[in-house]
C-alpha cells in the first residue's frame, strides 16, 4: 500500500482533516456519496475513541486497481475491530478486512470502497493530482485561519487592556475628587457652624439685653435673623449627614423593613398627635441591606409622606412592595400634595425644592439623602407624582455583594 | 455557533466542526438560552457541520431530549441524504424527532415568516 495521505488521529483537528480527505477522495474517485459519508463517519468514530483512550491510530488513504476497477482503501492502523456498524457491506458495498498484528506490527482494519473510476485512468499523473488535492485539505489552511483569528483576538485583548487601564485611572481620579469633595463639604459645614452660632448668640443677646432700646420692628428683624440662622443650621446638619452617608462603612444584613416602617410611623405620629393619618404597612417585607442606611431612607420617605399630607383628612400613607421587571421594589405612597412629573428629575438633587418653605417645611435634601443611601447599596429609586393627588417613591436594593 | 430568536423559536446554527471538549459547552449554552428566552421551539441547523458522526448525532439527540424537558419542541434541520442514510443504517435511533430540510422550511411550517435574511454563522 502506497498511501496518498496518512493522518495520525491524535487531535480534534486531525479528525476534521481525516474526514475531509476521505470524502474528497471518495468524491474524486466517483464512489457513492453514502459510501464516502459512511467511511468518513467510521473514521471519525474510531478517531474520537482513539483520542479519548489516548491510543495511537493512523488513517491511511490509498488506491488499488482490482479487475479493471479502482478500489479506494482506508486503512486504520492500531485498530483491531471496528465499532458495531450495520449494513456496511450490504447497504454500501464496503468491505472491512481486519488484520492481526504481524511481526510486532500493529493490528489494522482496512475499509475497501468500490468506485466508478476505471483502473486504466489511474496513472502517476492522476495520483500526483490526488495527492495535491488531499494536501489542500490539510490542517495547514485551518491553522492559518486559527492564527489569523489569534492575531485578531490578541489585538482585541490589547484594546480591552488599554480600556481597562484607562477606566481604572479614571476611577482612581474620580475617587480622589470625590474624597476631596466630601472632606471639603464636611469641613465647610463644620467651619460654617461657628460663625452661625455667633450670629445667633449675639442676636439672642441683643434681644435679651437691649430689649428696651429696640422697637417692635427692630425686634422682629432680630427674630427673623435668628429664624434664618436656625434654618441654616438645619441645612448644615443635613449636609453633614449627607456626607456621612458616603463615608460610614456599610454593614449588610437582614433588615425587617415592615417593622422599621412601623417604628418610624409611631415616632412620626408622636410628633403630630392631632393628625388623622391612615397608614397601611405590608407585613413581612425584608431585605438584605445596611440597617442604618435603610433607616435613613424610610425616615425620609415616610417623613415626607407625613409632611406632604398635612392638609389631608384623612391622610393616607402606604408602605408596600411590588415586582417590576423581575426586581422587588419597595414603595411609599401618599395622597398628599404630589408634584409635577415635569420636575421629577430635580426631585433627587440636593437642596432642590418643588414647594416653598411656606407651604411645606424642609431643606430640600431629604430625597438627595434617600437617593445616595440607595445608590450606595447598589439600588435604584424612582418617583411618580401628580399635583394634588399624591406621590409614590419606589426603591429597590441590590444584592449584598455590592459594596460601598 | 450562532443563535437567534424569532418570536418563540430559538434557531441555533452549529459551527462547521464541533470538537469533543466543546460539546458540553455547546449543550449548556443552548439550554441556557432556551431557559432565558422561554423558547417553545428549538431549531438546530446542522447544515454547516462538516460531518455528523455517530458521537455527534448522539450528542444532538441528547440535546433534543433535554430541550424537550425544558419545554422546547426540538427540530433538526440540514441533514443531507447521505448522512441520513448512513446514520439510519448504522442503527442510530431517532425516535419522534422532527427532521426538516432547512431552517426556512422549518420556520415556514411553524408559520413564522421572517423578511430578514436568515443569518448563518
Amino acid at each position: 500500500m502506497n498511501p496518498l495521505a496518512s493522518i495520525n488521529l491524535s487531535t480534534d483537528l486531525a479528525l476534521v482533516e481525516a474526514r475531509g480527505k476521505v470524502r474528497t477522495l471518495a468524491e474524486d474517485l466517483g464512489a457513492q456519496a453514502v459510501a464516502g459519508t459512511a467511511v468518513a463517519t467510521i473514521v471519525s468514530d474510531v478517531g474520537r475513541r482513539a483520542i479519548k483512550d489516548d491510543l495511537p491510530v493512523t488513517a491511511e488513504l490509498a488506491i488499488e486497481a482490482v479487475e479493471g476497477r479502482t478500489i479506494m482503501q482506508v486503512r486504520l492502523s492500531g485498530v483491531s475491530a471496528l465499532p458495531e456498524v450495520e449494513g456496511l457491506r450490504s447497504r454500501f458495498g464496503i468491505e472491512a478486512i481486519s488484520s492481526t498484528a504481524v511481526d510486532g506490527g500493529r493490528p489494522s482494519v482496512e475499509l475497501r470502497i468500490p468506485t466508478s473510476t476505471p483502473a486504466a485512468r489511474v496513472d502517476e499523473a492522476f495520483l500526483d493530482r490526488e495527492r495535491a488535492r488531499l494536501i489542500q485539505r490539510s490542517p495547514g489552511q485551518l491553522l492559518e485561519e486559527v492564527q489569523r483569528q489569534n492575531v485578531e483576538l490578541s489585538s482585541l485583548l490589547e484594546e480591552l487592556r488599554d480600556t481597562k487601564n484607562a477606566l481604572a485611572l479614571k476611577a482612581r481620579e474620580l475617587e480622589t475628587v470625590n474624597r476631596e469633595l466630601e472632606s471639603f463639604s464636611y469641613s465647610v459645614s463644620h467651619d460654617l457652624r461657628a460663625p452661625l452660632r455667633a450670629v445667633d448668640g449675639f442676636g439672642l443677646a441683643l434681644l435679651e439685653d437691649y430689649d428696651a432700646a429696640l422697637d417692635e420692628t427692630g425686634k422682629d428683624y432680630l427674630r427673623r435673623i435668628r429664624a434664618a440662622t436656625a434654618r441654616m443650621a438645619r441645612l448644615i446638619d443635613d449636609l453633614l449627614s449627607l456626607s456621612r452617608l458616603t463615608r460610614d462603612e456599610m454593614h449588610v444584613g437582614r433588615v425587617d423593613l415592615s417593622r422599621l416602617a412601623e417604628e418610624i410611623v409611631a415616632e412620626l405620629r408622636e410628633g403630630e398627635p392631632g393628625r388623622n393619618v391612615d397608614v397601611t404597612i405590608t407585613p413581612g417585607l425584608e431585605a438584605e441591606a445596611d440597617a442604618a442606611l435603610t433607616r435613613v431612607v424610610l425616615v425620609n420617605l415616610l417623613g415626607n409622606a407625613f409632611k406632604f399630607t398635612d392638609k389631608r383628612d384623612p391622610a393616607r400613607i402606604a408602605f408596600g412592595a411590588e415586582t417590576v421587571d423581575g426586581r422587588l421594589w419597595y414603595c411609599v405612597e401618599d395622597n398628599g400634595a404630589g408634584f409635577d412629573m415635569t420636575y421629577a428629575d430635580k426631585l433627587f438633587g440636593a437642596f432642590q425644592r418643588l414647594h416653598t418653605t411656606d407651604e411645606f417645611d424642609g431643606t430640600g435634601i431629604g430625597l438627595a439623602i434617600v437617593q445616595r443611601a440607595i445608590h450606595r447599596q447598589g439600588g435604584e429609586v424612582r418617583a411618580w407624582g401628580e399635583i394634588g393627588t399624591g406621590a409614590k417613591i419606589s426603591f429597590c436594593l441590590a444584592s449584598p455583594r455590592i459594596g460601598g | 455557533m450562532h443563535m437567534y430568536t424569532l418570536r418563540d423559536v430559538l434557531v441555533v446554527a452549529l459551527p462547521p466542526a464541533v470538537y469533543d471538549h466543546a460539546v458540553q459547552d455547546l449543550q449548556t449554552d443552548i439550554l441556557t438560552q432556551i431557559a432565558e428566552t422561554s423558547a417553545a421551539v428549538l431549531i438546530i441547523d446542522v447544515a454547516p457541520v462538516d460531518l455528523i458522526d455517530r458521537f455527534f448525532a448522539q450528542t444532538m439527540l441528547d440535546l433534543c431530549k433535554m430541550a424537550a424537558l425544558l419545554g422546547a419542541h426540538p427540530i433538526i434541520t440540514g441533514i443531507d441524504s447521505p448522512t441520513a442514510a448512513v446514520l439510519a443504517t448504522f442503527g442510530l435511533d431517532m425516535p419522534d424527532l422532527d427532521l426538516v430540510g432547512s431552517v426556512s422550511d422549518a420556520l415556514a411550517q411553524l408559520g413564522v415568516t421572517n423578511t430578514e435574511p436568515i443569518p448563518r454563522g
